[in-house]
């Protein structure tokens, strides 16, 4: 599990909208338009410019939203990427290090 | 003539044309759903700027459903690679879905019924059972309807998942289990292509040529495939001018048993829309046709289904039918297609 | 009646169908074909004189109302909508041919004016603003476009808010309001002078009756205008009138449920809807009063350009 890396389905076809509390993004890869919270909005950001391991995408989204990297941190993230994937907006991509 | 078949034909025809040929063209663009390819064939020669504006935008705007319907796919395929994968069942993509991913210059403009995939036969119940699980149901709740579809059909029942609404048609051969023809599909299989940086499989070259020709020539009625003719002539155009396509074309039907609606295919895009196509081509593939009569009798039929209409002439009831009758005729033995025929009469006595 | 005269009911007997006529409704031209005089009559009083048709312009939507078959004309008459190349309604009763014209042109513009993300709204104008008044169930969207278009505001539309996602312009299609039930009393008593055709009584919406556009609003059916505002109006009877601004979000995603085409048209809708909402303040509006509800309008805030 902690070894799985994610990356954004389709990043070059992503278009966001930012307001004060939601972000808007619209997927040109399955035509969908998804509303996102602060959390998924800022994962999936991260993902569209690279792809990221579990570790290190929580390690990061925790510093960019001023949160701690903790147990609670952690199942929440593992939520919202599930819910991410869920939606077709990332997917897992084979480890590339051994 | 027809303007569309004109435009078809020769695209570069639009450049003269007053603002009633525009109607007439767009009339029976609009009839056939066939505006947004019609704009993308005027485009590929790069004739956009010569069309009024306000054509232009009209035809253009009739693009977003194939675009719409694309993304749905899409969509839809990352969601049966994810019930399928896990059991080792790969997935190949048939017609639109293809077209689509192949990079096809056919795919533009092209709207989609339903999504067409093949799993290899040996693998067929465990697919169902994974789609099943994965939440897709079948409609076809009549038991005959099921029976039919199982013992003699080349799909499973028509599928949509729970939560959407696109139709899903999973093949295990190209045509009914039945029919007069049936290419095996461990052939087709052999020959598929993996797409680059894609889980999906396509046909070769010639067998998706040749799987199009048979939908139309071998299991359709033909009547109002217009549409699937469009198809065929834009294949052949883009592959036709790949090394070496028309040799393997012709060695392939042979191979699979295609060559009679290889024949048709060709000779009808040839006829009614100039498709170029090699003539020693034509001539090899003349060597399927059936005897002088029938083939007489299709030149006489086959024209006359597909041509547009225009609207004061009547539709051609009596070759729309004889068409039907042989559509039949070669989906089914006549002992099965009569039995078949009776309870679907029955029933609807009943209802 | 003899043989020959029944079998070809539609060759004899019958006077042929008038030559077509071309009104032109916005960026749209629509040619009409009908034997129908009375709905001939009502078009020219609501549209003005047509054109005839030249052959030289396109041709957007081509559109025919037929009679019924003969022995139906007899006994319960019948108009049949068609297009060039679909009937998408069943027949209806032949005296309520115009509403089912107006129906039928707003099907075609839906199933295929996808050059703009079409709102379903009315849109109204004053000094080069416009003014977006999203459809919701019972929001009395239609009465309230009538009452501002009888006081002021330019006509752009009542059904289709036609938003050219190429320039972020609304374009007019200013055609006529169709009021419906308890709307046409509340619109006769608002404005005596308004000029309303006939009832049509048990339509499939109930009683329909039309305002007729106003003819500024057709002779300026060309001029594009910029979004300013967008308020999503609910009727409710005896309230006191309640205006509260909308976050952009919300807004955005009531309108992209709004829109006819908002799916269809992808990242070009997003982007569409985006821009519409970032141009425009955005309220909701609850009001009892019509005539509260039109000051507080013509008091929103004047944008700043």
């Amino acid at each position: 599990m902690g070894e799985a890396r994610w990356s954004a389905v389709g990043p070059m076809g992503l278009h966001w909208v930012s307001w004060s509390t939601t972000d808007a993004v619209f997927h040109a890869e399955t035509g969908e338009t998804h509303l996102l919270s602060e959390m998924p909005s800022l994962a999936l950001r991260l993902l569209q410019t690279e792809a990221l391991s579990t570790e290190d995408l929580c390690v990061r989204c925790a510093a960019a939203s001023g949160n701690t990297d903790d147990g609670p941190w952690r199942r929440k993230m593992l939520a919202v990427l599930n819910s991410l994937e869920d939606r077709e907006l990332i997917e897992r991509c084979p480890s590339t290090t051994a | 003539m027809s303007p569309l078949l004109h435009i078809i034909r020769d695209p570069s025809g639009v450049q003269a044309f007053s603002m009633d040929a525009w109607n007439r063209l767009l009339r029976e663009s609009r009839a056939h759903y066939l505006c947004a390819r019609l704009s993308c064939l005027i485009e590929d020669r790069g004739l956009a700027p010569t069309c009024p504006p306000e054509v232009w935008s009209d035809l253009t705007a009739q693009r977003f459903f194939a675009e719409h319907k694309q993304a749905q796919v899409r969509l839809e395929l990352r969601k049966l690679h994810k019930a399928l994968a896990p059991r080792g069942i790969p997935m190949l993509l048939l017609k639109g879905a293809a077209y689509a991913h192949a990079g096809l210059r056919v795919a533009c403009g092209r709207d989609f019924a339903d999504l067409d995939i093949m799993v290899p036969r040996a693998q067929l119940e465990a697919a169902e059972t994974a789609l099943e699980a994965g939440g897709w149901l079948t409609e076809t709740k009549h038991r005959y309807d099921q029976r039919y579809y199982r013992r003699w059909m080349h799909e499973l029942p028509p599928l949509h998942h729970r939560t959407r609404s696109f139709e899903v048609d999973v093949h295990h051969a190209l045509l009914p289990l039945t029919g007069r023809l049936r290419p095996d599909p461990t052939l087709l299989w052999a020959a598929s292509r993996r797409l680059p940086d894609s889980p999906y499989r396509v046909l070769c070259d010639e067998d998706m040529l040749l799987h199009s020709a048979a939908q139309v020539f071998q299991d359709s009625e033909i009547a109002g495939e217009l549409r699937a003719l469009l198809d065929l002539h834009q294949l052949m155009a883009e592959l036709g001018q790949r090394e070496g396509f028309w040799q393997r074309l012709l060695a392939r039907a042979q191979v699979l048993e295609l060559g009679r609606p290889l024949h048709y295919a060709l000779r009808y895009c040839h006829r009614m829309l100039g498709t170029p196509v090699p003539a020693g081509v034509l001539d090899a593939a003349a060597a399927h046709a059936p005897g002088a009569p029938v083939q007489r009798l299709m030149d006489l039929l086959v024209p006359r289904v597909l041509e547009p209409r225009s609207p004061g002439r009547p539709p051609a009831r009596m070759a729309v039918w004889l068409l039907f009758v042989r559509s039949h005729w070669l989906r089914m033995p006549p002992g099965l297609l009569a039995a078949h025929l009776l309870r679907k009469a029955f029933r609807t006595g009943k209802g | 009646m003899n043989n020959a005269f029944a079998r070809a009911p539609q060759r004899v007997g019958v006077r042929p169908p008038r030559a077509p006529a071309i009104y032109r409704h916005g960026p749209f031209t629509v040619r009409v074909t009908t034997p129908l005089r009375r709905l001939r009559a009502l078009l020219s009083w609501c549209y003005g004189d047509s054109e005839p048709d030249a052959g030289t312009v396109l041709v957007h939507f081509d559109l025919q109302v037929r009679q019924g078959p003969l022995l139906r004309r007899l006994f319960s008459p019948q108009a049949i909508f068609r297009t060039d190349t679909a009937t998408p309604f069943a027949p209806f009763p032949r005296s309520h041919a115009f509403p089912l014209l107006e129906w039928g042109l707003n099907w075609c513009v839906a199933t295929r004016a996808h050059q703009f993300l079409m709102l379903h709204a009315g849109v109204l104008e004053r000094d080069g603003y416009a003014l977006v008044l999203p459809a919701v169930p019972g929001s009395g969207k239609s009465t309230l476009t009538a009452a501002l278009a009888l006081r002021g505001w330019r006509l752009l539309s009542d059904e289709f808010g036609l938003l050219d996602w190429r320039t972020g312009l609304l374009m007019p299609l200013p055609r006529a309001i169709p009021l419906k039930n308890r709307s046409i009393r509340v619109i006769r008593d608002f404005a005596p002078e308004a000029e309303l055709g006939p009832v049509f009584p048990k339509t499939r919406k109930g009683d329909v009756a039309h305002l007729r556009p106003p003819a500024e609003s057709r002779r300026r059916q060309h001029e594009s205008a910029q979004p300013a505002w967008i308020v999503f109006p609910r009727y409710v009877r005896n309230s006191p009138l309640q205006l509260a601004g909308l976050h952009d979000s919300t807004a955005f995603t009531r309108l992209s449920q709004n829109a006819f085409n908002y799916r269809l048209l992808g990242a070009t809708g997003f982007d569409a809807l985006t821009q519409l909402v970032r141009s425009c303040r955005c309220w909701s509006a609850q009001f009892g009063d019509l005539n509260a509800m039109i000051t507080a309008i013509d008091h929103l805030p004047v944008p700043e350009m």
